[in-house]
C-alpha cells in the first residue's frame, strides 16, 4: 500500500516536472503577471477589473488568430491593423446613416475582410510576392481607404449593437464566449483537420508539402482570407465596444498581434506554434498594460517594457531550444 | 514595311538586351518618366527651386535607406532606424538648447549612441539568433519609450545655427542636406564595390552557408551592417534636427517602413544578396518625388496613401517578374 502511494506520488511529481519543463515561458509570464497584479493592487481581482482586461484584450486576441495562422505558413500579415480600422470605420459610418441595417452592415464588413485577405493570399500564393512587403503595401492602401471614409474619429453604431460586446450571461461577459468559440473552432481545425495539418506542412517546407500533394496555393490563400475575416471581426468588436469609428484604431494591432503570437511560441519561420499560445500572449500584453496602468506607471515606460519582453521572450525561447542547424 | 518594322523591333530587343537593365537602373528610368509626367501635369513642378526642395526632402530618407539597404542585403531588416532619428533629435535639442557650446560632444554622443544601438541589434540577431524583424521591432519600442521618458512627453530645446545650416542651409543653390546624401551614397557605393566588407555583405545575404564555408565571418559582417544602419540613422537625426530646429517625438516616424519601401522599389530583394546602393537612392528619390507630386496635385492624405501603397505593390510585382 505504502509502496504504491509512493510510486503514485513519484509518478505525479515526475509528470509535474515533465509538464512544467514543457510549458512555454509565456505561461510562466502569465502566472507571474497575475501574482504581481494581485500583490500590488487589491482591486486586480475585482469583477470590474477582470471585465476590463477581457474587454480590452478581446479584439487583439481575435486578430491574433489570423496572425498566428499567417506566421504558421511562414508568412506574415501586416494588413491586419488597417483591416481592423477599415471595418471599424465602415461599421460606424454606415450604422449612423442606416441604424436599422445592422446585420447587413456586419456582413458587408466581414465580406470586406474576407475579400482583402483573399487578394493578399492570391498575390502571395500565386504571384509568389513577399508577404511582408505585399501586406505592407495593401495595408497602406487600406489605411488610405479608412481615412478617405472618415478622416477623424466619428460615426455612431446602433445602440443594440453595443450589447454585443457589453452584455453578460450569468456574470460572464459575452467576449469570453466569443474567444472560447473562435479559439475552440480554430484549434480544432488546426489540430484535427487535414486543412490544419497542411498549414503546418506548408510552413515547415512548402516545396515538400506541394510535392506530397497538398494544394499549397489554396492553403495559403485560405489562411490569409481567414486572417482578413478575423481582422474584420476584431474591427466590428471594437466598433461595438467604443460605440463609434476611428480610422487609426487598428494602427498598433498588426505589430501587437505578431508580438502576441511570437510570445506564445509561434515561430517566425513557419511550421511551429499553435493558437492557444497566441491567446495567452495577447493576454500577457493586455494584463501587463493593466498592471502598469493600475500602478500609475507612465505609458511611456510601457513601450520600453513591451520591447524588452518581446526580445527577452524570444531569447529565452531560443536558449531553451537545442541548437539546430 | 512590316518586315522592316519587325526587324526594327528585333534589333531594338537585341539592343535592349545589351543594356544591363535590372531593377536598380529601371528605377532611374521610372524617375525620368515620373518627371516627364509631372511636366505634362504642371510646368511649375519642374521649377529648379521646387525640384531642389524635393531633393532636400529626399535626403534624410536617402541616407537612412543606405543603411537599410545594406541590412536587407545581408538578409535582415532594421525597423528601429526611425526611432534612432527621433531619439538623437530630442537628445540633441535638449542638451544643445540653441547654443554651440556642446556641439562636438553632442555629435560624438549621437554617433556613439547609434553605434551602441546597432551593436546591440547586431549581437542579439547574430549571437542570440533572434529574428531581425522581432529584434529591431523590440528595439523600436525600447527607443520610442526612452525618447518619451527622456522628454516626459513634452520635448523642448533648440538647435544651434551650425546644425541649422546643415539641415536647412544652402551651398550656392543646392541644399546642404543634398551634399550629405550624395556624399554618403558615393562612399557607400565605393565601399560595397571595392572592399571585402561590401562583397561579404552580398555573399552573406545570398548564401550564408556557402559564405561561412568560404571563410567569411558572417556574424561580424551582419553586426557591422546593423551598426552602419544605426549610425547613418543617428547622422540623419542630427541633420533633420537642424531642419526642424527643435526636439520632436514624431520626427522619425515612418522612416523605418519608408526606407524598406525605398530599398525594395529600388530593386533590393527582400531575401537578401540582391540589390544596389544606387538603386536604393533611386527608390528614395522616386518616393519623395511621388509624394511631392501627389501633394502638388492637391490629393488628400488618404488618396496619397492609396497611390503609395499601389505603387509599392506594383514595384514588387514587377520585381518578382524580372527575377524569374
Amino acid at each position: 500500500m505504502s509502496i504504491s502511494t509512493s510510486n503514485n506520488s513519484r509518478s505525479i511529481t515526475r509528470s509535474v516536472i515533465k509538464f512544467s519543463s514543457r510549458m512555454r515561458p509565456v505561461y510562466y509570464a502569465l502566472i507571474l503577471l497575475c501574482i504581481i497584479g494581485i500583490v500590488t493592487q487589491p482591486t486586480f481581482l475585482s469583477i470590474r477589473n477582470l471585465r476590463n482586461i477581457i474587454l480590452s484584450t478581446t479584439p487583439w486576441a481575435i486578430a491574433t488568430i489570423g496572425q498566428s495562422l499567417a506566421l504558421l505558413t511562414g508568412g506574415i500579415d501586416l494588413s491586419i491593423g488597417p483591416v481592423v480600422s477599415l471595418t471599424n470605420v465602415i461599421a460606424a459610418f454606415l450604422m449612423k446613416s442606416h441604424p436599422e441595417m445592422v446585420w447587413l452592415i456586419v456582413l458587408l464588413c466581414i465580406g470586406c475582410g474576407l475579400l482583402i485577405g483573399m487578394v493578399n493570399g492570391l498575390a502571395i500564393a500565386r504571384l509568389r510576392l513577399n508577404p511582408f512587403i505585399l501586406t505592407l503595401a495593401t495595408g497602406i492602401i487600406i489605411q488610405g481607404m479608412s481615412l478617405a471614409i472618415m478622416y477623424q474619429p466619428g460615426g455612431l453604431v446602433t445602440p443594440g449593437f453595443l450589447t454585443l460586446s457589453r452584455a453578460t450571461l450569468a456574470h460572464i461577459p459575452y467576449p469570453v464566449f466569443y474567444l472560447l468559440i473562435l479559439y475552440g473552432i480554430g484549434s480544432f481545425i488546426l489540430k484535427r483537420t487535414s486543412f490544419g495539418l497542411s498549414i503546418y506542412a506548408v510552413g515547415g517546407n512548402e516545396t515538400s508539402a506541394h510535392l506530397s500533394g497538398i494544394r499549397t496555393e489554396l492553403v495559403i490563400t485560405a489562411v490569409y482570407a481567414i486572417s482578413g475575416f478575423m481582422a474584420a471581426l476584431a474591427g466590428l468588436f471594437l466598433a461595438s465596444r467604443i460605440g463609434s469609428g476611428d480610422p487609426l484604431v487598428g494602427d498598433p494591432i498588426s505589430l501587437d498581434t505578431i508580438t502576441a503570437a511570437v510570445l506564445g511560441g509561434t515561430s517566425l519561420f513557419g511550421g511551429i506554434g499553435d493558437l492557444i499560445g497566441g491567446l495567452v500572449g495577447a493576454f500577457v500584453i493586455g494584463i501587463l498594460s493593466t498592471i502598469l496602468n493600475l500602478n500609475n506607471v507612465s505609458p511611456f515606460y510601457q513601450w520600453i517594457v513591451k520591447g524588452f519582453i518581446l526580445i527577452a521572450a524570444l531569447a529565452i525561447d531560443l536558449w531553451r531550444q537545442p541548437f539546430e542547424k | 514595311m512590316t518586315t522592316l518594322a519587325a526587324e526594327d523591333a528585333g534589333s531594338i530587343r537585341k539592343f535592349l538586351k545589351k543594356i544591363p537593365l535590372n531593377s536598380s537602373i529601371a528605377i532611374w528610368l521610372v524617375i525620368v518618366f515620373l518627371i516627364l509626367l509631372a511636366r505634362v501635369i504642371s510646368a511649375s513642378f519642374l521649377d529648379p527651386v521646387h525640384m531642389l526642395n524635393v531633393a532636400r526632402q529626399a535626403s534624410g530618407l536617402g541616407i537612412v535607406t543606405i543603411g537599410q539597404t545594406i541590412v536587407i542585403l545581408t538578409g535582415g531588416i532594421d525597423l528601429s532606424n526611425g526611432m534612432v532619428i527621433t531619439l538623437v533629435d530630442v537628445i540633441a535639442a535638449t542638451i544643445l538648447n540653441g547654443k554651440d557650446t556642446y556641439l562636438i560632444p553632442v555629435i560624438i554622443l549621437s554617433l556613439s549612441l547609434g553605434c551602441v544601438i546597432g551593436l546591440i541589434n547586431g549581437l542579439l540577431i547574430t549571437k542570440v539568433r533572434i529574428p531581425p524583424l522581432i529584434e529591431t521591432l523590440g528595439m523600436f519600442g525600447i527607443l520610442k519609450g526612452t525618447a518619451y521618458v527622456y522628454t516626459r512627453g513634452a520635448p523642448k530645446g533648440d538647435i544651434p545655427p551650425v546644425l541649422h545650416f546643415v539641415g536647412e542651409g544652402f551651398v550656392g543653390p543646392i541644399p546642404t542636406q543634398v551634399f550629405f546624401w550624395v556624399g554618403f551614397t558615393i562612399i557607400a557605393i565605393i565601399v560595397m564595390r571595392n572592399t571585402s566588407f561590401g562583397r561579404h555583405v552580398y555573399s552573406v545575404g545570398g548564401n550564408p552557408r556557402a559564405s561561412r564555408l568560404s571563410g567569411v565571418k558572417n556574424d561580424r559582417v551582419v553586426i557591422l551592417a546593423y551598426v552602419i544602419s544605426s549610425v547613418l540613422a543617428a547622422m540623419t537625426g542630427l541633420i533633420l534636427a537642424g531642419y526642424i530646429g527643435t526636439g520632436s517625438l514624431s520626427l522619425g516616424e515612418g522612416y523605418n517602413l519608408n526606407s524598406v519601401a525605398a530599398a525594395v522599389v529600388g530593386g533590393t530583394a527582400f531575401t537578401g544578396g540582391v540589390g544596389t546602393i544606387i538603386g536604393s537612392a533611386g527608390g528614395a528619390l522616386f518616393l519623395s518625388i511621388l509624394i511631392s507630386l501627389l501633394r502638388f496635385l492637391g490629393l488628400p492624405y488618404s488618396n496619397q496613401l492609396m497611390v503609395q501603397g499601389a505603387i509599392l505593390a506594383i514595384a514588387i510585382f514587377l520585381q518578382s517578374r524580372s527575377q524569374r
